[in-house]
């Protein structure tokens, strides 16, 4: 009996998982997916949506300072979308 | 010329006070002559009044000679003139971009009116009104904040109402294994229909949308619903890339920017070590500074689109107003 549920456990969210890796995400999904890990990288306060000089729609990511270690961590794309760094600071309520 | 100058100068020193005593007459200087538009080289002493009136309709006292002493005299229409209005100081009715603050912090900025239940109520920040979750309801809001002077009872303007309390963590746990762990336990959890989600240590079980908070005026007639230097709201409207904004606060006034991020989730300071996660933030460039949190955020149609509530030397954080009115259940 324990073992059939743990199959069941194992095997169903592998499909959910499957399932969403087949569609091609939104950049509004890509940026919700990764942003978790983006956020525990040394250095990194902010990830959110812009755009570049040419108004293409990219991923942001916002250091509080130079990071050159945390930068060389960073992708330049997330699956298919431009990643692109910028200095914000410190973020502080005010 | 610097002897005319002088010359003038003192000519007005002497009939100052009696030009000052006629009704229209707000302000006396030297200055060149204007005719016709034109500046002209001709040294005089200007007087600005409120109104140019035709001199049929003055009575001889009110009239300005046409020249004092040998200068001829010139006169100006400016209006009254007001004293520049400071944001730190006491106002009733207070509108919008004042300070204002518990009676615990230092001092923030009254957002704008909202509306619930029929009433009106002082939107800003939690962290002005409700001391980053340290306050009570009903605990005294004072116009201007303690900063800026104000103290209990006199400055009491509003009880505060109600707030949306802040999740603020320690510095954020390391990623992979931990946040790894949570999500495959976050997908049993589905699995079973479980409402309960599990975290990884050290991160909060819900991100945060807004730092919020309302509070009630003692008298409705103490506060506006004008925002200096910006006028009404009109209505409201959702944040977008691109678009032109600009508030009113306590601290840099009157600035604009434009939102320069959408979709932003991003880790704020509260004090030494303490650290909220939000998500669904817009961001702009700087705007803000410390004592501007509470500004209510415009766009050019002056529709309310956002909270200010945090920012660092080259960015601002705004809540979208859509989740600040739906975490208050509030309206404009």
């Amino acid at each position: 009996m324990k073992y059939w549920i743990l199959i069941i456990l194992l095997v169903i969210p592998s499909l959910s998982w499957s399932e969403d890796k087949c569609m091609s995400s939104s950049i509004k999904e890509v940026k919700k997916q990764h942003e978790a890990c983006l956020l525990e990288l040394p250095g990194v306060v902010s990830v959110g949506i812009g755009l570049n000089k040419n108004g293409q729609s990219v991923i942001i990511i916002g250091l509080d300072g130079p990071n050159a270690e945390t930068e060389a961590q960073l992708p330049s794309m997330l699956e298919g979308y431009p990643v692109e760094v910028r200095i914000v600071g410190t973020v502080k309520a005010q | 010329m610097a002897n005319e100058l002088t010359t003038v100068r003192e000519t007005l020193k002497r009939n100052r006070d009696q030009l000052l005593k006629r009704s229209n007459v707000v302000a006396t200087g030297v200055g060149y002559k204007i005719t016709g538009g034109q500046k002209t080289t001709t040294l005089s002493i200007v007087c600005s009044v409120t109104k140019k009136v035709a001199a049929s309709q003055l009575s001889s006292r009110d009239m300005t000679p046409a020249t004092l002493e040998g200068t001829p005299t010139d006169v100006v229409q400016t209006g009254i003139i007001r004293a520049l209005q400071s944001t730190t100081n006491k106002h009733r009715p207070a509108p919008g971009g004042v300070s204002i603050g518990h009676r615990d912090i230092t001092a923030g900025t009254l957002g704008c009116l909202v509306q619930k239940d029929g009433q009106k109520f002082i939107l800003s920040n939690n962290h002005v009104l409700a001391n980053s979750n340290q306050a009570e309801t009903g605990d005294p809001i004072l116009q201007p904040g303690p900063y800026d002077g104000g103290t209990y009872p006199d400055d009491h303007i509003a009880d505060l109402e109600d707030f949306v309390p802040i999740n603020i963590i320690g510095l954020p746990s390391e990623c992979p294994i931990a946040t790894g762990t949570a999500n495959l336990l976050n997908g049993i959890a589905k699995l079973l229909g479980s409402q309960v989600r599990m975290q990884a240590i050290n991160q909060q079980a819900l991100e945060n949308l807004v730092d919020a908070a309302i509070a009630r005026p003692l008298n409705q007639e103490d506060v506006s619903d004008e925002i200096l230097q910006i006028g009404t709201i009109q209505s409201t409207a959702a944040g977008e890339l691109g678009m032109a904004i600009k508030k009113s606060g306590r601290t840099t006034g009157l600035t604009t920017g434009v939102i320069e991020q959408v979709d932003v989730s991003v880790n704020v300071q509260y004090g030494q070590g303490q650290i909220a996660a939000f998500t669904d933030q817009l961001m702009a460039g700087a705007m803000s500074q410390g004592g501007d949190s509470g500004s209510a955020v415009l766009d050019d149609n002056n529709r309310l689109m956002g909270l200010l509530f945090a920012g660092s030397d080259t960015t601002t954080v705004i809540n979208r107003i859509e989740n600040v009115f739906s975490a208050l259940g509030v309206s404009v």
